[in-house]
């Protein structure tokens, strides 16, 4: 099983990919989610800032966070400025320039909003850092410069896809190992988390179906990551996850965080480009 | 033929990154989740790592149970009004509306007070000198309570949902006349 997924990452990192579609949409799906994400928060910046601080004890913090003087000196410039390379890398190809401006601006907004982020936010610039690998623009004319940089792309390309699952990996193990989790009774915490549960859902308190609840969410959150890798397997469990996010969207009002998690999974689709068709199983 | 050795090389250096990389997030896994040493908590590489490139774990149980809900009242004519709950009142716009920014500022409020409650376990210094206090009271009056309020009450409520069972307890903060 090992050497099948040694062959499966050689592999990837070798093949010279024509379609990046999927790299593409991935970035770009990222890109519209902070603009999204600055419009909701527009508003609400200049009370976080007034309200709840941040505080740039060192130099080194201070050089990380530089781009948020600007936020200082005038709020609307910096969220401007932010958006319009937002909008441009939403237009242009996937280049090293603005996928590294990008990285920055959700890094030091994520400071700047830090008393309304939750786990999207690490998620969001996880992804955002290391897309700045992916691109192949702007591209060396030598043959030999666009092999490395076509290997470095793919390597990053499957470091998305493995922290991806990793993520879920965490998760899964955590709650296995929680006797919260493995009783139910963390399913009825959640339905009693008065910002985060669906006020106007009626669940029956019912202790089995808790239980049977939080085993479906253990049991997807550690099979995910170890079979989404084989074809046979991957529409259904994609298709199952993209449920699994939508329930915790609506259901859990944590829209942020399940959109950030259904994002990725544009990673593990094939574009195919003769016939303008998706495909799940082409990967392996 | 340098060229197909330095791609080559290249290729099993990130063959050799990569797996490392799943190595070591499963050490950590197994380190905090199924040893539960925390070992490597200690070290600043690996605190980095858990922090910004294996973010989570998400919802652990211990981080699910209590709920923190900011009400206040105040004095108007000498009478009380009914307790409001502003970050509820922006998460039920949220719900109602799916307007982001509502969600947003019912996450603010609910910061504001959850740091109250955590600075009020940390010392013991009264809440009303605390910073974190100021902080949401200054809030408080410029955007939930009217300019011509007598008297405040400030209560945050905290409800424990474990083991089947819910526990409720309550701090209040009381401002009299004129806020003095």
């Amino acid at each position: 099983m090992i050497s099948g997924y040694l062959k499966y990452v050689i592999e990837s990192i070798q093949k010279d990919e024509t379609d990046r579609r999927a790299s593409v949409y991935f970035c770009k799906g990222l890109y519209l989610f902070l603009i999204l994400k600055i419009f909701f928060l527009w508003n609400i910046i200049p009370d976080i800032m007034t309200y709840s601080p941040y505080e740039l004890s060192t130099l080194l913090r201070k050089l990380v966070y530089l781009p948020l003087q600007l936020a200082h000196w005038d709020l609307t410039s910096y969220l401007v400025l932010s958006l319009l390379i937002l909008f441009i890398a939403l237009f242009v190809k996937l280049n090293y320039f603005t996928s590294l401006l990008i990285f920055w601006v959700s890094f030091c907004l994520s400071k700047l909003t830090q008393p309304t982020s939750n786990g999207s936010d690490l998620v969001l610039n996880l992804f955002l850092f290391i897309s700045i690998f992916l691109p192949h623009h702007p591209q060396f004319h030598s043959q030999h410069l666009r092999s490395i940089q076509n290997i470095i792309s793919n390597s990053s390309l499957l470091f998305c896809k493995i922290q991806f699952v990793m993520i879920y990996f965490l998760s899964g193990m955590d709650k296995l190992f929680s006797e919260a989790w493995r009783s139910g009774d963390a399913i009825f915490s959640i339905t009693h988390l008065q910002f985060y549960f669906r006020s106007s859902l009626l669940m029956p308190s019912s202790k089995s179906l808790f239980q049977i609840l939080a085993w479906l969410v253990i049991i997807f959150e550690i099979g995910f990551p170890i079979l989404v890798w084989v074809s046979k397997f991957r529409a259904l469990l994609l298709i199952v996850g993209l449920i699994f996010q939508v329930i915790i969207i609506y259901f859990l009002n944590i829209p942020d965080f399940g959109i950030i998690m259904i994002i990725p999974y544009l990673l593990f689709i094939t574009f195919n480009k003769t016939n303008d068709k998706i495909s799940f199983g082409s990967l392996n | 033929m340098n060229s197909d050795n330095s791609i080559r090389k290249l290729t099993q250096i990130s063959v050799t990154v990569l797996c490392v990389n799943v190595l070591f997030a499963l050490i950590i896994i197994m380190d905090s989740i199924v040893v539960k040493s925390n070992l490597l908590d200690l070290s600043k590489i690996s605190s980095i790592y858990r922090t910004y490139i294996l973010p989570g774990p998400f919802f652990p149980s211990n981080r699910i149970i209590d709920n923190y809900s900011l009400y206040v009242a105040w004095k108007e004519n000498d009478r009380w009004t009914f307790p409001v709950c502003a970050p509820c009142h922006n998460f039920n716009e949220y719900q109602s509306t799916f307007n982001m920014t509502s969600l947003y500022r019912s996450r603010l409020e609910q910061t504001l007070s959850f740091n109250l409650i955590l600075s009020q376990n940390q010392d013991k210094v009264p809440i009303t000198g605390k910073q974190e206090w100021s902080k949401l009271k200054q809030y408080l009056f410029d955007k939930v309570i009217p300019q011509n309020a007598d008297s405040v009450q400030v209560f945050v409520i905290t409800t424990k949902a474990k083991n089947f069972s819910l526990k409720t307890d309550t701090l209040n903060v009381y401002l009299g006349p004129r806020y003095d």
